[in-house]
């Protein structure tokens, strides 16, 4: 046991060592795609963060030429921000919804920002609705006239100042823990959700907005796209494979401008994003799985084959990934379900102890007494949280011809058993009897 | 557009404390077979107790929105909002406002949301009514209404978290008999066994004469063998030594058992004539 | 059989010398018959059931016995796995590794396959051999040779037991006639010796085949008839006692039998006429000691309570539930109907359907006439064992009449009686010798027979025979001519229609050479090689022990159909949309999907064929979502072609049958061979919409494309629903214009309600 402990930790101190450069699970490559008409300079604090946290950025014109995510079937970027220009029809065809969906596909992590005036091309669109996001119709504006920003837009009421903290996914971006931080909305639209489950909502509207077509809808809204909180201002979809992929309802978020705003909380904003989209944080990794009879322990680890009512012991290890490096991961909702075709089991496993990157959560329970091929199913499926799943197929067998209670320890079997023992012994006595006996015990019985 | 964008801001004078506001709010709720109830709301007065909807009615709002200012009395946004208080989930209906003012919301059973469905969900009904400029908007709660939905609700659609824990039930272990009663019948069988042998002795024992010990010990300590071997396998031997042995034992047993029966029987004939 | 001829001395002493011998040459013949398939083939397990043998043996070879005994099978029947060891006869696999270690303690290693190829063959020999001694018992050796010559080459039993056919009937016949043998033997002898010898191959025929219930009724039902018949006697009682004592005990211990024998209604008949035996020994016991006054009123009295007392004890158990009732399969020996209505796996069989009556002749050939009247001529002499083979062969008529697989039961005794009553002709008519009154030598001879006091009274009576040789010479040569050609037809038989090892098919190609089609085998072992060890693979339960043995992947259900509702699931599966079906393949853990598909290429065996019985066995279960009038058109025919139901023409199987199926044809129409139906193309039909399938991908179609292995897909990666991923993937976009009002979601679209984000 503690040779195996000095083995796991020294596996997890390489594995760490190994990590300890890299900025993001999955590497530091952006491909930022920044449109002619969106000056870098009003994005340069953005742009410098990015950099300053060690990531590699190639900024390229959407109009790029030999733009590509892909090259001889290979991944050329690890991370893709995407800018809209509202100028260009199409983003060329290295960019149109099918090569984003590969590159996400093949474990790429996309931001999409959509642009402020004429938010998205049909390309995006394309690839937003696979997603099940749908983005507005073009030119509309988001609206509230209880929360707009008066200083920016006192009579169109669509500059929005949010209240951080609303914010809808704490894994992603956590609400500031100070109370008087804004977060500017400087204007553009929103988009609508269905009801994908890997999507997670960040930032929805306030109640009393509105999305209103203003080419349509002049002197009142009466079909608004979208109302209220059912208004998503950045909403993330992480897919099954882990892929990280946002979408930002206006590029002015992340504008220089709307980060110098007094209390601005933008910053922290774009940052905690772009760190969540690009596996820098809430990154959860499996370390270790194992589980055993209960009552031995040096059998081996991860048998095949139990046994009906045997007690079992499972143990899972948990990190996560944060600023570079891994950390022991503890929560107290992480669940194991002993499955065959229904769970029969679903229990929390409790923390245990911890090393220096992995926390060890444990359970106990009885092999349920129906025979048949069970799972170990860990599915740590938490919206924010890189999805965790094992599933671990074993043999529960029937008791065996020699595994029953014996006889002797049955009281209903004593009677048969002292009658086999009596028969038993008077036949060996009636043998003996019988030929023993003298000559005149053959008059003597009939 | 632009232009006209801007054109509907100069409409909107900068009179600062102006505000939005509505009046004589009534709600009716009809079926194709006519009215089933009515009831009026205001903007500091909702109706009081939550009006119930099936599923084949529409409600109809119906208010007057008033400005402050002079001017108009059509408002950007004037929205019913319609939202379970449990969930937080919302939706809202645009209404549809003439020029002097009064509007008019019908809300159909089907066009409400399957979210918001459910037994006996009370949903929440706030007018919302705001415009571009600076006069002041106003969201005001008016009352409940209870859709009557007939049959199942629409199932809640997947979120991850976590699930409530599930436990197996075993099989109640099989029940035996107690232990005393057990004794007492073995007993009994025991003494049983002992009085047959008994009987045996008292009716048929004459003093003990060997005719040819050889085969008769050699039969009878075969069989106790024997007996021996099946007692071991009932503990625990494997049945292929069961085998192994009764294969040597039982021609012994067989060979020995035939002579020493053949001299009894000679013996036993001898003695009878 | 009174004009016995006599032989000199010396040819009398090598009689037995040439007995053996032909004996010996018998069973050669009966061995080499069964090996077409061998020499046309390979040495291969045939069919579907000799392969779970086939790989249960491997089992034991590998293990050792105990954990035979323990086996927990998780390879089939996932994810419920099969209690293997304690539901199986494991009499046949004890048999082989018997002989496997056997021959290897013997330095003679010869591989596991081969032995289990090999092992029906050599167990017909030894059949034949009972037979002969079984025949011997009823009337003499000549009639025991004729009858081990027709056993050794008759269809009815080659059927079951060529070279390859590792099946339990493979041993089963040759235990159902020795243990009828050692029966006859001990009731003759009044010899418990017999008696525990009969239950020990009772105890082996137990061990090796769910038929011993056969044994189990009609020893019962021979002793009950004789006891009624007046003809009880000391030597039934001492020969029945300790059968029965030893038997049910012996029987008792195999783990699947376990407490049937006195629980199930099928074993009933066995006790209650133990208990009868054990009453008439009684009141015979009582008899010689009460005066018959006397004893005729305790008779009546006790015999009338006894019995009432019994009936109400069964029923009562019955009732109670600790006797089991009858089972279905016992039900459907009575009523040929029952199945079809109650029990659809087992009416879904082919070898369950009652017996078209050509298939008596096909199967016995001239011996099914020969067969009455060697029951006429046993019937004249009517000692107690010739009541046991006219029982016999009354019941196993009716079975065999009932199911088809049953042929198998009756064979043995329409061979037996077939043999005595040629024998009889053939005793008449080689007797050169004129009459003469009986000598001393045959007075000794019929003092062993029975019937002498008839012979005797015949012998009196005015000479009746046969004495011209021209008649002689014609019904002499008329059966000659019969046996050749019974021989010849044997053999044609077994050639042409019982040695295909249906794994592998043989097909003619126009120029007369054999062509072989292998599809089955390239499949399994495109599954064995290009799949993951622990990938779960679907089929229909008729694949399901092939899969296992010859691809060696775990399968969802299997030919043991123990598990209704499993394979109910399998058909609900197969008979419903793609939207319904994937998540019961997921919940399933199912990797890939097998089908058998044979209109490219006329095989008629395959699913689409059969795929009613999976409507029919999924409508069992769950009658609300299938149904199979859904898969009738509206003037009740099952079709495929463009006439097809809506139903079935979006049910999975379809799908999975008829993919791609007509871009094989480019620009002809699409043929289904097997149904004779034109599959609607969309190459010649614009209209028509190419099958897609969303939730599967096609992995392998095997050179005829008789079997198709599909994939499951896994969830989308991101959360989209198959059929809208599949759409985008063949590049028909969703559409999403710019300006476009109906958004699908979220938006608002009139007359309709929103779609929340919850």
């Amino acid at each position: 046991m503690a040779v195996q402990l000095l083995r796991t930790t020294l596996l997890l101190a390489i594995v760490c060592i190994s990590y300890v450069s890299a900025i993001s699970v999955s590497g530091s490559r952006v491909l930022v795609v920044l449109d002619p008409s969106l000056k870098q300079e009003d994005y340069a604090v953005f742009l410098s963060d990015l950099d300053s946290r060690g990531l590699d950025l190639s900024i390229k014109s959407a109009n790029d030429p030999h733009l590509g995510l892909f090259e001889f079937g290979e991944r050329t970027y690890d991370h893709v921000f995407l800018t809209q220009p509202p100028t260009q029809k199409a983003l060329g065809p290295n960019l149109l919804a099918k090569p984003l969906l590969d590159f996400a596909k093949a474990g790429g992590n996309i931001v999409i920002v959509l642009n402020s005036n004429e938010h998205a091309l049909a390309s995006v669109r394309e690839f937003a609705v696979q997603l099940d996001v749908v983005l507005p119709f073009r030119d509309t504006k988001l609206v509230d006239h209880f929360m707009y920003d008066e200083q920016a837009s006192p009579l169109l009421h669509d500059a929005l100042i949010l209240d951080p903290q609303t914010l809808l996914a704490p894994h992603i971006v956590a609400a500031p823990e100070d109370v008087a931080a804004k977060l500017y909305y400087p204007g553009g639209s929103a988009f609508a959700l269905g009801n994908n489950p890997l999507i997670v909502p960040v930032l929805a509207a306030p109640e009393t907005a509105y999305i209103y077509d203003p080419a349509e809808e002049t002197l009142s809204s009466d079909s608004p796209f979208a109302t209220g909180k059912q208004a998503f201002l950045v909403a993330s979809l992480q897919t099954r494979s882990n892929s990280r992929i946002t979408f930002v309802a206006s590029n002015l978020l992340f504008s220089d401008e709307a980060f110098s705003k007094p209390n601005s909380f933008n910053r922290a904003f774009a940052t905690e994003l772009t760190k969540w989209t690009f596996s820098e944080k809430s990154v959860l990794k499996l370390e270790s799985v194992s589980h055993r009879l209960l009552e031995d322990t040096n059998t081996t680890e991860n048998p095949s084959i139990y046994r009906v009512k045997n007690d079992i012991a499972y143990e899972v290890s948990l990190s996560q990934f944060e600023d570079g490096s891994w950390f022991p991961y503890t929560a107290d909702d992480v669940q194991l379900e002993f499955t065959m075709l229904d769970p029969y089991y679903r229990l929390t496993l409790s923390p245990t102890h911890k090393t220096s990157t992995a926390q060890f959560y444990a359970t106990t329970f009885t092999a349920p007494d129906q025979h048949g091929m069970f799972s170990f199913v860990l599915e740590y499926f938490r919206p924010g949280l890189t999805f965790i799943k094992d599933k671990r197929v074993v043999t529960v067998r029937h008791f065996g011809h020699n595994e029953f209670a014996r006889s002797f320890a049955i009281p209903n079997a004593w009677p048969y058993v002292s009658s086999i023992v009596v028969v038993a012994g008077a036949w060996v006595v009636f043998v003996g009897l019988w030929l023993f006996t003298g000559e005149n015990s053959a008059k003597k019985t009939v | 557009m632009r232009v006209f964008k801007l054109l509907i801001a100069a409409c909107v004078s900068a009179s600062a404390v102006a505000a939005w506001s509505f009046k004589d709010g009534s709600l009716t709720i009809t079926e194709k077979a006519g009215t089933l109830q009515t009831e009026s709301f205001s903007v500091s007065k909702p109706f009081s107790d939550p009006i119930p909807l099936p599923n084949t009615a529409t409600a109809r709002f119906r208010f007057s929105i008033e400005s402050e200012e002079s001017g108009t009395s059509k408002p950007h946004q004037a929205y019913l909002q319609i939202s379970d208080p449990t969930t937080g989930l919302e939706t809202s209906f645009p209404a549809d406002v003439r020029d002097n003012g009064r509007a008019r919301i019908d809300v159909e059973f089907k066009l409400i949301p399957k979210a918001l469905l459910g037994p006996d969900k009370t949903l929440d009904c706030k007018i919302i009514i705001g415009s571009f400029g600076t006069e002041k908007p106003i969201i005001a709660y008016i009352g409940s209404i209870i859709p009557r939905l007939k049959g199942a609700a629409a199932a809640p659609s997947e979120r991850f978290a976590a699930k409530p824990e599930i436990k197996h039930i075993f099989k109640p272990d099989p029940e035996y008999t107690s232990e005393s009663l057990a004794i007492v019948f073995s007993a009994a069988i025991c003494v049983l066994g002992l009085l047959l042998i008994g009987v045996w002795i008292y009716l048929g024992v004459t003093p003990i004469t060997f005719g040819n010990p050889l085969y008769s010990l050699g039969f009878i300590t075969t069989i106790i063998v024997i007996e021996f071997a099946f007692f071991q396998y009932y503990v625990g031997a494997t049945i292929f030594k069961l085998i192994a042995q009764s294969a040597i034992l039982a021609p012994i047993a067989f060979l020995s058992g035939t002579r020493a029966l053949r001299d009894l029987r000679a013996r036993r004939l001898s003695s009878g004539k | 059989m009174h004009f016995t001829t006599k032989l000199p001395s010396s040819a009398a002493q090598a009689l037995p010398l040439i007995r053996t011998l032909t004996l010996i040459t018998i069973a050669g013949a009966a061995i080499a018959s069964r090996l077409f398939s061998v020499v046309r083939f390979e040495s291969i397990i045939h069919e579907f059931d000799p392969w779970f043998n086939f790989r249960a043996t491997k089992y034991l070879v590998s293990h050792d016995f105990y954990s035979f005994l323990d086996w927990f099978d998780d390879r089939t029947w996932y994810p419920l796995g099969r209690v293997t060891g304690g539901t199986l006869y494991p009499g046949l696999m004890v048999t082989s590794a018997l002989i496997f270690h056997g021959l290897k303690a013997l330095t003679l290693p010869v591989d596991i396959r081969n032995i289990c190829v090999m092992l029906a063959p050599v167990f017909s020999g030894l059949t034949a051999y009972a037979t002969y001694l079984f025949t011997c018992e009823m009337k003499d050796q000549s009639a025991g040779l004729l009858a081990a010559a027709f056993i050794g080459i008759a269809p009815g039993y080659i059927s079951r037991s060529v070279a390859g056919s590792y099946d339990n009937e493979a041993i089963a016949i040759f235990l159902l006639m020795f243990t009828f043998y050692l029966w006859i033997k001990a009731l003759k002898l009044g010899s418990a010796f017999f008696g525990a010898l009969t239950a020990l191959f009772y105890f082996y025929m137990v061990a090796a085949w769910g038929g011993y219930v056969f044994i189990t009724n009609i020893i019962p039902l021979h002793a009950l008839v004789l006891v009624v018949m007046g003809r009880y006697s000391s030597r039934l009682y001492v020969a029945y006692s300790s059968w029965y004592a030893l038997g049910t005990l012996a029987s008792m211990q195999i783990p699947f039998v376990g407490f049937l024998p006195i629980r199930s209604s099928e074993h009933m008949g066995a006790l209650g006429v133990f208990g009868l035996l054990q009453l008439v020994a009684f009141a015979s016991y009582v008899r010689a000691r009460v005066p018959s006054k006397h004893f005729k009123v305790l008779v009546t009295v006790s015999a009338t309570s006894l019995l009432a007392l019994g009936l109400a004890g069964v029923v009562g158990l019955t009732l109670s539930g600790v006797i089991a009732p009858w089972t279905g399969r016992f039900y459907s020996l009575w009523d040929t109907g029952y199945a079809k209505i109650h029990i659809p796996i087992i009416a879904s069989v082919s070898e369950h359907q009652p017996t078209a009556w050509p298939s008596f002749f096909f199967d016995t050939f001239m011996l099914i006439w020969l067969f009455p009247a060697g029951v006429y001529i046993i019937f004249q002499e009517l000692r107690d064992e010739h009541l046991f083979v006219i029982i016999y062969g009354i019941l196993a008529s009716y079975f065999a009449g009932v199911m088809v697989r049953l042929m198998l039961t009756l064979t043995p005794i329409v061979c037996v009686c077939g043999a005595v009553a040629l024998s009889n002709i053939l005793d008449i008519y080689t007797n050169l010798e004129k009459p003469l009154e009986t000598d001393d030598e045959d007075k000794t001879k019929k003092e062993e027979d029975q019937s002498v006091l008839r012979l005797g009274s015949m012998s009196k009576k005015p000479l009746i025979g046969v004495f011209s040789n021209w008649s002689r010479a014609f019904v002499l040569g008329s059966f000659t001519i019969y046996l050749f050609l019974f021989v010849q037809h044997c053999t044609w038989v077994t050639s042409n229609a019982y040695s295909s090892p249906s794994v592998v098919l043989a097909s003619q190609l126009p120029d007369g050479s054999q062509h072989i089609i292998d599809d089955f085998r390239e499949a399994y072992y495109w599954l064995r090689k290009n799949t993951p060890e622990d990938a779960k693979i679907m089929s229909w339960w008729d694949y399901g022990y092939q899969i296992g043995g010859m691809a060696d992947r775990t399968t969802l259900v299997d030919n043991n159909t123990w598990n209704n509702t499993h394979i109910a699931t399998v058909g609900k599966a197969m008979s419903s949309r793609e939207e319904v079906s994937y998540p019961i393949l997921r919940k399933h853990d199912v990797d890939y999907i097998l089908v058998i598909f044979g209109g490219l290429l006329g095989y008629s065996g395959d699913d689409i064929n059969k795929f009613l019985w999976m409507v029919r066995i999924a409508e069992g279960i769950w009658p609300d979502e299938v149904r199979e009038r859904d898969f009738f058109t509206a003037r009740g025919e099952y079709r495929v072609d463009q006439e097809a139901t809506s139903t079935m023409k979006n049910s999975l199987m379809y799908k999975m049958s008829y993919y791609r199926f007509t871009d094989v044809f480019g620009r002809q129409p699409a043929l289904d061979r097997v149904r004779n139906q034109r599959i609607p193309s969309a190459i010649t039909d614009p209209s028509v919409k190419p099958i897609s399938l969303n939730t599967v991908d096609e992995a392998f179609t095997s050179e005829n494309w008789i079997v198709r292995i599909y994939k499951v897909k896994d969830l989308d990666d991101f959360g989209r629903d198959h059929a809208i991923a599949n759409a985008f993937e063949e590049g028909k976009r969703k559409t999403a214009g710019g300006r476009s009002r109906s958004a699908p979601v979220g938006g608002l679209s009139k007359g309709k309600a929103r779609v929340l984000r919850e």
